[in-house]
């Protein structure tokens, strides 16, 4: 699997909306700090679970949130093809 | 790519000499959201800035919760105390609150706030036979509140803006925790079978139609917590034990699932996560493979984390979620292979493998003695 444009901030995670992004438990979700909201980082050539099946899809993680609408810029590519099941084969098998 | 999974019942994360271990094997299992409904109530601080962060598990933590005088949890006290690990002062109005009369409420109330737990954890154990167990000591750790204060209680616990959770065991507890408008049932009823973990009287645990229509029509959440009888060998000395386990834990899930009721996974397991729960679940044949993948990555962070985007893979959602290597629709086995783990935007990307199974090790015992499962599970 290749994450491409990655930056590894810390020992144990590459963070891909800034190394001080901080988030707590509780019914607030995550605490982005302003670092974290500006990156953008897409998720292309994977399999999406909606629920009911799996959709080719490609996604942005802006600020700890999930978008599926390409935003005006993106700063770095995750590219999932050849760590799952879904590209790798060349066709779709899932099941609904 | 699936969203990350949840655990709705367990104890293990607490302050102890394993926590990192025990939070990789979540983040390994790919389980990010775990709750907690019985915790001393330091357990918060002791642990921030090892849960709740974005590398790190998310939990809810109950703190103490609320029970008769003598009743469960006093026996695990009792246990942590003799072996040294726990003093008095971990006991009343820390791990559990007991509570007796209307008249205790306020008080106890006011105790149970002043920690800000994340929810509230209420306790009946044979509720039916109250007023027989209530004073007698043969029944020490066997018996939990009156039924009639559990009303009080959840409103004034949603009063102050918290969700109840009601541990059972009886299909009856089932019952009362229902009618008494809890949010969720903590257990299965006969999860563990009676005292001696048997079950001479299936019955006991069974629930009934009504309470199965009334649960859904409610919305009352329930946690599923009957993996432990894998602890039982289905082909060894118990295995008719482990069979009247099954069948009464098919009944009771297909019962619910066939009415609605809104079902969360969670294995009560100290030495696991909700990984053994849902295998568990998957070989009782209730849930096909899509139902249980939305009972397991779906409906149960929701039901962790019920004011959080968690659970879902939609726009707005918190970017979180798993990336398997294979279809769990076409293979579930898929779920144990998670290549790739991002939480709130980020990578996790250096997840321990697990360590080496050694012989004295309980904690990869395929399974584990009989006997932890009535000591362990339950609470």
């Amino acid at each position: 699997m290749r994450t491409s444009a990655l930056v590894a901030c810390c020992t144990s995670v590459i963070l891909l909306s800034g190394c001080s992004g901080s988030a707590r438990g509780g019914d607030d979700g995550p605490e982005q700090d302003d670092t974290a909201a500006r990156r953008v980082v897409a998720f292309a050539g994977g399999r999406w679970f909606t629920g009911t099946s799996f959709e080719e899809r490609t996604a942005y993680v802006v600020g700890g949130v999930l978008t599926f609408e390409p935003p005006a810029r993106v700063d770095s590519t995750v590219d999932l093809a050849g760590a799952t099941w879904s590209l790798r084969s060349g066709r779709p098998t899932t099941t609904t | 790519m699936v969203p990350p999974f949840g655990e709705a019942h367990n104890h293990n994360v607490e302050p102890s000499s394993r926590i990192g271990r025990t939070i990789e094997r979540y983040l390994r299992d790919g389980v990010f959201y775990v709750k907690n409904p019985n915790n001393l109530p330091t357990a918060r601080r002791v642990l921030a800035g090892r849960v709740n962060t974005p590398t790190s598990i998310d939990v809810a933590f109950a703190n103490g919760g609320l029970t008769g005088a003598g009743g469960h949890p006093i026996l695990i006290v009792q246990r942590n105390i003799e072996r040294g690990a726990w003093t008095e002062d971990d006991g009343e109005g820390a791990f559990y609150v007991p509570v007796d009369r209307e008249a205790d409420l306020p008080r106890a109330m006011a105790g149970v706030l002043d920690g800000r737990p994340d929810f509230l954890k209420t306790y009946l154990l044979y509720s039916e036979e109250y007023a027989q167990r209530k004073d007698d000591p043969a029944f020490s750790g066997w018996k939990g509140l009156d039924p009639a204060l559990l009303p009080e209680i959840v409103r004034r616990a949603h009063e102050a803006g918290l969700r109840v959770s009601a541990h059972v065991e009886t299909a009856a507890d089932f019952h009362n925790a229902l009618v008494a408008g809890v949010d969720e049932i903590a257990h299965i009823p006969g999860f563990r079978g009676d005292s001696n973990v048997q079950l001479p009287d299936p019955a006991v645990f069974e629930i009934s139609e009504d309470d199965a229509r009334l649960a859904a029509r409610l919305g009352t959440s329930v946690v599923t917590t009957v993996g432990g009888v894998r602890g039982l060998d289905p082909a060894g000395p118990d295995s008719l034990l482990r069979r009247r386990f099954d069948r009464l834990h098919a009944r009771n899930l297909r019962l619910l699932h066939e009415h609605g009721v809104r079902l969360a996974l969670g294995s009560d397991d100290y030495d696991d996560t909700s990984a053994g729960e849902a295998m568990y679940l998957r070989g009782l044949g209730v849930f096909d493979d899509l139902e249980l993948l939305g009972l397991w990555a779906v409906a149960t962070p929701r039901a962790i984390f019920p004011g959080r985007a968690v659970g879902c893979l939609e726009e707005g959602c918190e970017a979180s979620f798993l990336v398997l290597r294979g279809n769990p629709l076409s293979d579930f086995e898929h779920v144990r292979d998670i290549v790739l783990r991002v939480k709130q935007g980020v990578i996790l990307s250096a997840v321990p493998a697990p360590p080496r199974a050694r012989s004295r090790d309980v904690e990869r015992r395929p399974h584990p003695p009989r006997d932890r499962l009535h000591r362990d599970r339950g609470r």
